[in-house]
């Protein structure tokens, strides 16, 4: 059930036209619970599931593409209009840094989309095997395991040269590091969307890990996070987006 | 923040200027390759020889029209070879994965272009405990695929591949073998220097064992529905083929121009449909003519961050209130991100970890069925592997819910 909630409340924080691209845990809960749970059934629906995630996807990183060239594009010609004029690049780079940021979040996004599903399929077949005593889930998993929407790498490959690339539209001084040491913005910050999205996967993921009844060698080991606690201790989410 | 600390940042700034002044060109400098590879593009106008690009430098889509890009893919050496390389290089085996499907048709076109040992990349994919994170491995398979050997492989492997991929009973792909048997009637080697077919056939090679992996895991239990054939095959995009993309509709006199018929033409890529072209020129026209929207809500991405929008324009101290709430949401992904790299590795490792394990317990059930006796045999196999092994195989064997004869059939399947 725990598995149940977290993903409930992940999808609830996510964008809202993902919302429907995630697993259905419940439905497929529900349908190991019933009393004869066919084989077939549930593989079909695993795979319509999957179909799911690879054609959403796939979709995404290809829009994530496009989307990343433009944004080079349009830092490359600040960066030749501005040459040396540093203050125009100042100005005119705040703008794109938002949106820098904003794009990196949202493939972080995917990736976590990609992890939750994962996650969620491997929990769900072990619920399988259990209720049937079979040995559904190895199987299952290794194909799994080569799913497009499992291979992320090429979006964290573009996640983190947009880190990178991050040095060069952050241009850091004096004042601005010690204020941010002190820096009591964060509640407006974790208002919205993106940020809000990715700071409820990092709770999720860390409660997720947390040694349960069912630990087992396949289970993951509980999650790390120093110096992330404290990040996340500074951060007060507001009151959940309702619903409509 | 006090009227002092404003005056205070304004004077920080003017006396940093001269220190950004370097700084930012040093940042420039610091912009991953990628950026400096499109602005090369420029140099397109007079076609460099292609023989000054080296092997793993580009998308091998580019190679079958050897008139128009040559030029693309010539580009990428202005940029730094080196770093370009780990990336790209693993590019291929995802680009060309669609959907799990294997090849049904056409072996013996692949057979033409085979050319490295197909084992090879295969355990590295699957090496993960050695390569934590996977930016390791990555670093790893761009090693041994650029090391172009020009030796082809035994032709009798290829069949007994073939056999595996054509006997399975999957969706077709017909783009598959299309992609690889086309590209083999496109390059004639007279045509096409040597660096470009080497990269290429690294990625049919690579592409090749993505086919034969997920074709083995195509057990009788899986009934996938993607059995069912649809026109519109789901395609996989690059960075490498999105900007041949780009080039191709800014010859064609930009986005608004462009039709997809002549993009598709001037691309002259096999494997790829109207279809696909179609719907990435009009996700790219949305991307150009909207650069405000976010292209996943479609909604302004003004809305993304309002309180702090509202707050930019009053004064100049709040803008350092922006970049440091900029900083912290970075930071969280950032980190978020790391987590996931993580845990994807993990479950990788520890499904590798259990497919040993059950391998492990398969031989051990059999040693115990064959033999009546030498119980020192499986000890002794157990006691081989390493300490989190044997903690997760008394755990697995505590779990153990299937019967023996279920695994017992399980190893008669194999």
């Amino acid at each position: 059930m725990k598995f149940g909630k977290r993903i409930k409340e992940q999808i609830q924080e996510s964008l809202p036209e993902w919302r429907d691209k995630f697993l259905r845990y419940k439905e497929l809960k529900n349908l190991i619970s019933s009393p004869a749970p066919a084989e077939s059934i549930f593989v079909g629906l695993l795979n319509t599931e999957i179909d799911k995630f690879n054609a959403f996807f796939v979709e995404q990183e290809e829009d994530f593409i496009i989307h990343h060239k433009e944004l080079q594009s349009r830092i490359q010609r600040l960066v030749v209009k501005c040459g040396h004029n540093d203050e125009m690049f100042r100005e005119e780079i705040s703008e794109i840094r938002k949106d820098i940021v904003n794009f990196h979040g949202e493939m972080v996004l995917l990736v976590n989309y990609s992890n939750i599903n994962y996650t969620g399929l491997a929990k769900i077949l072990k619920k399988y095997d259990k209720r049937t005593g079979g040995g559904l889930r190895s199987r299952f998993i290794q194909k799994v395991l080569h799913q497009p929407f499992f291979k992320t790498d090429l979006v964290s490959r573009l996640v983190r040269e947009w880190e990178t690339t991050m040095d060069a539209v952050f241009p850091v001084t004096i004042v601005e590091a010690e204020a941010e040491r002190c820096a009591a913005v964060t509640s407006a910050a974790a208002g919205e969307g993106i940020f809000r999205n990715t700071i409820a996967a990092l709770l999720t993921m860390k409660e997720m890990r947390r040694a349960s009844s069912t630990y087992s060698a396949f289970s993951l080991p509980p999650l790390k996070m120093s110096d992330s606690d404290l990040v996340l201790r500074s951060v007060h989410l507001s009151s959940p987006i309702p619903i409509p | 923040m006090t009227l002092a600390n404003d005056f205070g940042y304004s004077t920080a700034m003017s006396s940093s200027f001269s220190a950004l002044h370097t700084t930012v060109e040093d940042r420039y400098r610091k912009l991953p390759n990628s950026f400096w590879v499109s602005s090369g593009q420029e140099l397109m106008n007079n076609p460099v020889p292609c023989q000054s690009v080296s092997g793993g430098n580009s998308g091998g889509y580019l190679f079958p029209s050897p008139s128009g890009f040559c030029n693309v893919s010539a580009v990428s050496p202005h940029g730094r070879n080196s770093q370009n390389q780990p990336p790209l290089s693993t590019v291929p085996r995802e680009r060309l994965a669609m959907q799990d499907c294997p090849l049904e048709a056409q072996p013996p076109l692949l057979i033409n272009h085979h050319h490295q040992e197909f084992t090879d990349p295969l355990p590295e994919f699957f090496d993960f405990s050695d390569h934590v994170p996977v930016q390791n491995l990555q670093a790893e398979s761009s090693g041994v695929r650029v090391d172009s050997s020009v030796e082809l492989h035994k032709k009798s492997e290829w069949q007994e591949w073939a056999d595996q991929l054509i006997s399975v009973d999957d969706g077709s792909e017909p783009n598959w073998s299309e992609l690889l048997g086309d590209s083999s009637s496109h390059n004639p080697n007279s045509e096409i220097p040597t660096p470009f077919l080497d990269v290429r056939r690294q990625e049919i090679k690579a592409n090749q064992q993505q086919q034969v992996v997920s074709s083995e895991d195509q057990l009788s239990g899986k009934n996938s529905s993607s059995s069912v054939a649809t026109s519109k095959q789901r395609m996989r995009w690059t960075p490498e083929l999105h900007e041949a993309f780009v080039e191709a509709v800014n010859q064609l006199g930009g986005s608004e121009r462009a039709t997809p018929k002549a993009v598709l033409k001037l691309l002259n890529i096999p494997g790829l449909t109207i279809y696909h072209v179609k719907s990435h020129l009009q996700k790219y026209r949305t991307a150009r003519y909207k650069p405000d929207t976010s292209e996943v809500t479609g909604e302004p991405q003004e809305k993304k961050m309002t309180s702090i929008e509202d707050i930019k324009s009053l004064d100049m101290k709040t803008s350092v209130e922006i970049t440091q709430a900029l900083r912290l949401q970075m930071e969280v992904q950032k980190r978020l991100h790391e987590q996931l790299e993580i845990q994807r590795s993990l479950q990788l490792q520890i499904e590798k970890q259990g497919r040993y394990l059950q391998m492990m317990f398969e031989k051990q059930q059999k040693i115990q069925e064959n033999k009546s006796s030498s119980p020192e045999a499986s000890p002794k196999q157990c006691n081989g592997t390493a300490a989190e092994v044997e903690v997760g195989l008394e755990s697995r064997t505590g779990d153990q819910n299937e019967p023996a004869s279920a695994s017992r059939k399980r190893v008669r399947e194999d």
